[in-house]
This record gives C-alpha cells, sequence and structure tokens, in this order.
C-alpha cells in the first residue's frame, strides 16, 4: 500500500528540490496507472508494463516541462491541465481500445513478481529511496539541483542551465510517478477511472511531512499506508459509509499537514 | 448557455480577487458542492415562508457556508502558514465526500431514480426569464457583482491592499498594512462567491441536490480567471467564452463523433496554453 505514494513523493522530491511546484503528480500517476495495465495486457509482462508505465508518465511531464520551462506557461495551471489531460486522455484511450469507459478488468492478468510477501515494485521503491539519498547528497547532479531551489541565478553565473536541471527533475518525476502508477493498478490487476483518487496529492503533502528527505518521506509515507490500512479494516467493524471512507485519506493527510506546520511553525519561532 | 456563463462569472470574479491577492484557493469544488447542498437543505426544511424570505436564506446558507470552508485554509495559513494551495484542495476532498454521503444517505429521496434528495419547494425556484431555458436573475447579479468587484479592486483601500500583497507581501507588511489579513479576506471571498454559485446552480438550475452535480465548476472558475487575466473588468468575457465553449462541445458531442473526453481534452490543451507567455501578447500577471 505504501510503493504507490512512496514513488510518487520521491519523484515529487525531484522537483520540489529544484524548486518546481509539480502538482501533476496525480495526472502523472493516472497514465502510468493506465499504460501499466494496457502494456502488461499486450505483452503478458508486468515488468515491461512497468517500464511502460515510467515512460508514459516521462512523456507527459515532457509536455509539462516543455510548457512551463520554454513557453514560460504558469506551473501551477499547467499542472492542473496535466491532471485534467491525463483523466481526458485515458478515459478516451479505454473506450477507443478496450470499448468501455468503466472498470478494465482481464480474466487471465499477470500477477506480480513477488520475492519474501512483497512484489518488485516495493523493491524497486524501497531501492529509489536509497538511490535518492545518494543521488541528492553525494553527486554533482543533486548538488545543481538544490541550487536550482535555492538559487536561480547562481547556477547561471557557475555556467549550468538551470532550465536544464528542472526539466531533468520533471523527467525524473514523471518516471516515478508512472511507475507509482503501476504499482497501484498492476497490484489490483485492473484499472479503474480515476483510480488514484487523489494519492497524487497525498504525495505532494508528504514530502513537506518527510521534510524533503527520502528517508523522511518513507517514514510518512509508512504512516500514511498504516492509516489507510486500518481505515480499511474500520469499515468491516463499525460499517463507515463507502462516501464517508473515501473521504477519510484527505482527512488524515489534513490534519497531518496541520500539525506539521503548527511544530515547524513553533520551531521557527524558538530560533 | 447563459445561465452557465452567469455562474462562471461569479465564480471566476471570486478566484480573480483572491489571484490579484496571490492567494490560491483550489477548493472550489468543494465550496460550489457544499454551498449549494446548505442551499438545497434550508430551501426544504425552511418550510412555508415568503417566497422572497426562502430565496434569500437559501442563498445566504450557500455563501456563507463556501466563505466557511475557505476561511479555514485562509486561517491556517495566517495563524500556522499552512499551504493554502494544498489544503484548500484537501479540505474539498473531506467535503465533496462529505456532501456525496449526505446526498445518497440521509437526505436522499428514497422514490427517486437518481441519488439525489426531495425537490426543492417550486416557490424557491428561480423564475426562468427564457423559456425552456434557465437563464435567471443570476446572470444580472453575476453582471452587476462585477461591477462591484471592479471598483472595490480598483477604487477602494481594501482593493489597493490586497493587489499589493499579491505584488510583495513582505512590502505590504514593512509599509504597516496588516498583510496578514489578506491572507485570510481573498479567500473568504472567493469561497463566498463559489457558495453564491453552488447556491444559484441548485435553486436556479438543478432544483435538488443530485449527487456530484456542480462537479466542473470549482475549475472552470479558475479557467475564467486566468483567461481574464485575472481582471474582472474581462470576467464577462471570459465566462461567455468560456460558456460558449462548453456548450460549442456539447452540440458537437451529439452532432459528430466527439465524445465526452475530448471535450475534456481540448479544456485541458487550453489550460496548457491559457498562460503559455510565448503565445500570448499582453503580460499576463504571474504569482510566485
Amino acid at each position: 500500500m505504501t510503493t504507490p505514494i512512496l514513488l510518487a513523493a520521491l519523484g515529487g522530491l525531484f522537483t520540489e528540490l529544484a524548486g518546481v511546484l509539480n502538482i501533476a503528480l496525480e495526472g502523472l500517476m493516472l497514465i502510468g496507472a493506465f499504460t501499466a495495465v494496457l502494456i502488461t495486457e499486450l505483452t503478458g509482462s508486468t515488468i515491461l508494463g512497468s517500464i511502460g508505465a515510467a515512460l508514459a508518465g516521462t512523456a507527459l511531464a515532457y509536455i509539462l516541462g516543455l510548457l512551463t520551462l520554454r513557453f514560460k506557461a504558469n506551473i501551477f495551471i499547467a499542472g492542473l491541465a496535466a491532471n485534467l489531460f491525463a483523466i481526458g486522455v485515458t478515459n478516451y484511450l479505454s473506450s477507443i481500445i478496450f470499448g468501455t469507459k468503466g472498470v478494465i478488468r482481464f480474466i487471465e492478468f499477470p500477477e506480480l513478481i513477488k520475492l519474501v510477501g512483497h512484489n518488485f515494485l516495493f523493491y524497486t521503491g524501497l531501492v529509489f529511496t536509497l538511490f535518492t539519498i545518494w543521488l541528492i547528497n553525494r553527486t554533482a547532479f543533486g548538488l545543481r539541483l538544490r541550487a536550482s531551489g535555492y538559487n536561480f541565478t547562481v547556477l547561471k553565473i557557475k555556467g549550468v542551465d538551470p532550465y536544464d536541471v528542472q526539466m531533468k527533475s520533471i523527467l525524473i518525476s514523471g518516471a516515478l510517478s508512472g511507475l507509482g502508477g503501476a504499482a497501484l493498478s498492476l497490484k489490483l490487476g485492473a484499472y479503474v477511472p480515476n483510480m488514484t483518487a487523489g494519492r497524487g496529492w497525498i504525495a505532494l503533502v508528504t514530502i513537506y511531512l518527510g521534510r524533503k528527505h527520502p528517508a523522511g518521506i518513507f517514514i510518512t509515507c509508512l504512516i500514511f499506508a498504516g492509516a489507510e490500512y486500518f481505515s480499511n479494516a474500520a469499515q468491516g467493524i463499525f460499517q463507515i459509509p463507502a462516501d464517508l471512507l473515501l473521504g477519510f485519506p484527505y482527512i488524515i493527510t489534513f490534519i497531518g499537514m496541520i500539525v506539521f506546520s503548527v511544530i515547524s511553525n513553533r520551531n521557527k519561532g524558538v530560533e | 448557455m447563459l445561465d452557465k456563463a452567469g455562474l462562471l462569472i461569479l465564480a471566476g470574479l471570486g478566484m480573480s480577487i483572491a489571484f490579484r491577492a496571490g492567494v490560491f484557493n483550489l477548493g472550489g469544488e468543494g465550496q460550489v458542492y457544499a454551498g449549494a447542498m446548505a442551499a438545497v437543505l434550508v430551501s426544504i426544511n425552511i418550510g412555508i415562508a415568503g417566497r422572497n424570505f426562502g430565496i434569500i436564506s437559501a442563498l445566504t446558507a450557500g455563501i456563507l457556508t463556501g466563505a466557511i470552508i475557505a476561511g479555514i485554509s485562509g486561517f491556517l495559513k495566517k495563524q500556522w502558514d499552512t499551504d493554502e494551495l494544498i489544503s484548500s484542495f484537501l479540505l474539498a476532498g473531506i467535503v465533496i465526500h462529505i456532501t456525496d454521503y449526505l446526498i445518497s444517505d440521509p437526505f436522499r429521496d428514497s422514490s427517486s431514480f437518481l441519488i439525489s434528495t426531495v425537490k426543492i419547494p417550486s416557490s424557491y425556484f428561480l423564475t426562468s426569464l427564457m423559456g425552456s431555458s434557465h437563464f435567471n436573475i443570476s446572470f444580472f447579479i453575476a453582471t452587476a457583482a462585477t461591477a462591484a468587484a471592479f471598483i472595490f479592486l480598483f477604487k477602494s483601500p481594501m482593493g489597493y491592499e490586497i493587489r499589493l500583497s499579491g505584488l510583495n507581501r513582505k512590502f505590504v507588511d514593512y509599509g504597516g498594512i496588516p498583510g496578514k489579513r489578506h491572507l485570510i479576506i481573498p479567500m473568504i471571498i472567493s469561497g463566498a462567491m463559489y457558495g453564491g454559485v453552488g447556491s444559484f446552480a441548485a435553486l436556479g438550475n438543478f432544483h435538488m441536490g443530485i449527487k456530484g452535480f456542480t462537479a466542473g465548476l470549482g475549475w472552470n472558475g479558475i479557467a475564467v480567471a486566468l483567461i481574464a487575466g485575472n481582471n474582472p473588468a474581462f470576467v464577462i468575457p471570459a465566462g461567455l467564452i468560456f460558456a460558449y465553449l462548453d456548450a460549442g462541445t456539447q452540440v458537437a458531442m451529439i452532432h459528430s463523433d466527439l465524445s465526452f473526453e475530448f471535450s475534456n481534452l481540448i479544456k485541458a490543451v487550453i489550460f496548457f496554453l491559457i498562460t503559455a507567455k510565448k503565445f500570448t501578447l499582453k503580460k499576463q500577471f504571474h504569482f510566485d
């Protein structure tokens, strides 16, 4: 349950550090979820499906990057557009290819390859967490990434194109969010319209709650997954209506966000 | 189409004031929906009161609901610097699901085939002014509100402070204007407008609460504000264009092979390009 949000949040971390407000995570995840199911069904391989999802996410991210960095569109509106575009294009392709705008399910859908009780995308998430820590703290690219978030002109003076750094960060966020979407749909073995259901936004919040550090993000995602698990379990016991249950992740995230900002605000006062 | 335009103009007005102040209200979807639901609940439960009294109380309920929901995000921003962009979106996520629940369970009309509440008493309908269309007084109210918003933003001291806060909040603080106030006020204004949009849609167009009935109005309000360059003077043409576009894609859908998704795609492309500076002649207002 952690994997989709974790992957998307790690992707969002790159853009966040580069000083790009990426609200398109939701749409990038959705397009990944759809592509993963489509390619897995065509090739019979969940690995190819996952790769396809990452590529699809990257492609949409490229459009986003091109418009915001080259054509100077407002990143926020372009992000909204990417989310709308993802919903539109997945529904459209779904009705053309599968002849339905509803749930896409296959009888013989390959299961995700599993290792010791977890699927390979979970381990991908773990590896990427460690990889991200290394990339951000120990490489020239990581340094440039953080520099572009701190001060744009410093990079220019040093002869590095900050737009290039930001573009790379957007592409990485696209690939990782696409993978996150794949983790969502491949685990279920089906595609449900708009199945990301706010997870991209939750991923964005976990970046702040995790204090913009991969390890922090990982822990936050675990807490969220626990909360989601609890709410699913609670439904069986207390018979909470489905509509309210769907709102539960938003409530948890909202509360988490307030707690975080109260604490960080207090610390600011001490310093 | 004109009835839609009125709603879009109102929603766009609220957003353009918020954007001018450099405040993001992403919770429009929730504020419209909850506002509409509040208006429906009041008009169902108020009993047989005077027609004007009933309509005005329903409107007030809707406007207050929208204003309170948006106000919470503004308050959090002022108090603890909680990002209002994300908090308003999350709050909308909560509110939408609660309203969904209210419509589909406690207040559901079990005799209806729709997932909806009972119809509101017909004496509280906004009278249609144009035959079979839902065109009603809300369009004229939206037009009047546009004039009021223009004067407020450009001719009043508070409007000046709001515009200044959007340009440079530190400067505003330095100049002795309570800048933090202008985090909450624009949020409340845009929330109230959204709440009003919801109530007008409920009383004028739908006459009952249907699950998800106002979906899209929140996002479209943002689009209208941006097409208008956050200037109330241009919100009316922008609202008309957007309503025309919406009606046009629907006609195209009926008369050709264009699907519903396709009209969404067109909207997405417009969103993509609308703020791209290389394509527009006029320099757009931008916010950091």
